[in-house]
């Protein structure tokens, strides 16, 4: 959107600039369309140069991503027993990158995700997200089966969007023959998340940790 | 847990195909120079239905130095017979075709280690019982065919390590897992299994023992023996109790979502009132009376030799047909409360009344349950 502002002296049009800044999206200047994982990187880091990050941007950015095996296989590390978590990039603190590695049938905990951002896409084979409404707070002692809102597939490079307001969500791989890889962004990255008993609603915390990072396994504990 | 910790991860990691991604947009390549690199034959995502053995044979000049022949992606329906020249094959990838018939040929290949038939149409009649003298094999990967019984050329293939079954439409497993002592992981999710047999005990290597997907109720108190199990997945399925016996396996992982797990005990637990017989029994076995061929028929000494032990440590009782199924409750890892289900001689058994919820009180360490110490070795079992 631009205007044209006539009859103004040099000092209005310093401030009129001052305050277009903060209105005007600061992503505006960046590509949409990154053309590869490092290029997706790349723009992160732009869209998160400052402390107002413009989340549709990067809805759109991770949407649009396509890559290709070749860039992921450093991080597609898959474990027989439990899905890994593979840090890509750590995104000075403001975000997580990572991908998940999905062996047949492995699943998550229903969990919820600390007051941040979560962005998912699923980059290789299918995934399913069942998606639970928060337990009502009945005491300590109520014991209730928690309510599913929604389960949805996603493939294909497609991208599910989740924070703690909208709910908690379990993610599965459904294939008994097929493994699944997500592409996931965190804003800001966290390392402890609530996980919940889905016959009782009964919540612990839970220790995130990666299994890899930049490629290098972590020492186990 | 490190890589290092199971030998199967890498074997993991070479499943992946390098060639599938989403964003596809191959050429349609035939027979290339790049197609035999060293000992590698690479005909993958080709379109080809048929492997025409000339061709074939013209383009791999030695065949018999071949170790490792990608075919997987295509449209293939069979192999030729000609496949039998490749006597130094270690690996076959047919993953991802149509494949209906094996040929018995493949028999021959005595050096074949590793046979991935993932993603076929691969039926009982598929296979060629030649296929048992594959005594070297290792890794076989029959998931997402159309198996209905549990291929019985596996039970000869005595070095296999990995064994793959997934998606498939086995309603039943026979009792013969006894051959099976070097298999590490067997993966039998989304069948049709009702049952798991007593001989899955004696699979001594198994470290991932997949179950997720079938109809599974109940499980074999053999399963306690699988001392190297260290990841058990009994999710979507029919589990409404567990059995003790789980406990003692030094688990990583546990799934277990998607049970209609008990969470309060149900008042109604049918308790059928033991026969004469049984009592008889009973009594016999708790005064230690003693019995022999002289004295009573034969068939009653096997029925008195048949006792089983009251899981009640307290209890010195045995039960015969007839006995109290007690759900307890088992903190599992300070997490979340699982039933489990025991066994007992009668309802008088249960040192807690069976409506209520055991918590950590010390009734419970009185019971087969995990103490301290064992709840500290599943602290990283992870549940639900």
């Amino acid at each position: 959107m631009t205007e044209t502002l006539l009859n103004t002296n040099m000092h209005d049009i310093h401030d009129i600039q001052l305050i277009r800044q903060k209105c005007v999206d600061n992503t505006a200047h960046l590509s949409t369309h990154p053309k590869s994982l490092n290029e997706l990187i790349e723009l992160l880091y732009e869209a998160f140069a400052t402390n107002d990050v413009n989340i549709d941007y990067v809805h759109t950015i991770m949407n649009n991503y396509k890559g290709n095996v070749k860039e992921w296989a450093p991080f597609l590390k898959f474990q027989p027993n439990k899905y890994t978590r593979n840090l890509v990039d750590a995104g000075n603190g403001k975000f997580n990158l990572m991908i998940l590695c999905w062996a047949e049938s492995q699943g998550s905990s229903i969990h919820d995700h600390t007051n941040s951002h979560c962005f998912m896409k699923c980059i290789q084979g299918t995934l399913v997200e069942t998606k639970y409404a928060w337990p009502k707070d009945g005491g300590e002692n109520t014991e209730t089966p928690m309510e599913i809102i929604s389960r949805t597939e996603l493939k294909d490079g497609k991208v599910a969007y989740i924070n703690d307001s909208i709910g908690l969500h379990r993610v599965e791989n459904p294939s008994h023959t097929d493994t699944a890889v997500t592409l996931h962004l965190y804003v800001p990255p966290y390392s402890h998340c609530s996980v919940f008993d889905e016959r009782t609603g009964r919540t612990k915390e839970a220790h995130v940790t990666f299994y890899s990072i930049n490629g290098l396994l972590t020492p186990s504990e | 847990m490190a890589a290092a910790a199971l030998t199967t991860a890498e074997d993991y990691e070479g499943d992946y195909d390098l060639d599938d991604d989403f964003d596809d947009d191959e050429d349609d390549c035939n027979f290339s120079s790049e197609t035999v690199l060293g000992d590698t034959v690479d005909y993958s995502h080709r379109n080809i239905s048929i492997l025409d053995p000339n061709e074939l044979l013209t383009l791999v000049k030695n065949p018999n130095r071949i170790k490792n022949f990608q075919l997987n992606s295509n449209q293939l329906l069979t192999l030729p017979s000609q496949i039998e020249q490749f006597q130094s094959l270690v690996t076959m990838e047919l993953s991802n075709n149509q494949l209906v018939q094996l040929p018995a040929e493949l028999s021959l290949l005595k050096n074949l280690k590793n046979l991935y038939l993932k993603n076929n149409s691969l039926d009982d009649f598929s296979l060629p019982k030649e296929l048992e003298l594959l005594k070297q094999l290792e890794v076989i990967n029959l998931g997402g065919n159309r198996l209905k019984q549990f291929p019985y050329q596996l039970f000869q293939m005595i070095n296999l390590k990995e064994v793959y079954l997934g998606s498939n439409q086995i309603a039943f497993l026979p009792d013969l897992f006894q051959t099976l002592i070097k298999v590490e992981v067997l993966y039998m999710g989304g069948n049709q299994i009702g049952n798991v047999p007593d001989s899955i005990g004696y699979m001594r290597s198994l470290v991932v023992l997949n179950l997720s997907g079938n109809r599974l109720r109940t499980l074999p108190r053999s399963i306690s023996r699988l001392g190297r199990l260290k990841s058990l997945s009994l999710h979507n399925n029919q589990f409404s109790a567990l059995p003790p016996d789980i406990i003692r396996l030094d688990l990583q992982e546990l799934s277990l979502r998607n049970n209609p797990l008990v969470v309060r005990f149900v008042r109604d637990l049918t308790y059928d009132v033991p026969t004469l017989k049984e009592l008889a029994g009973r009594t016999i076995k708790l005064h230690k009376i003693c019995y022999d061929d002289q004295s009573i028929p034969r068939s009653l000494i096997e029925y008195l030799n048949a006792a089983k032990s009251c899981l009640n440590p307290k209890c010195k009782g045995v039960y015969f047909e007839s006995c109290h199924k007690n759900i307890k409750f088992v903190d599992f890892c300070g997490k979340f409360y699982l039933p489990l289900l025991q066994f007992l001689c009668s309802p008088a058994c249960t040192s807690t009344p069976t409506f209520q919820m055991t918590s950590s009180d010390s009734d419970d360490n009185s019971d087969d349950v995990p103490n301290k110490d064992m709840s500290s070795k599943f602290k990283k079992v992870l549940l639900g």
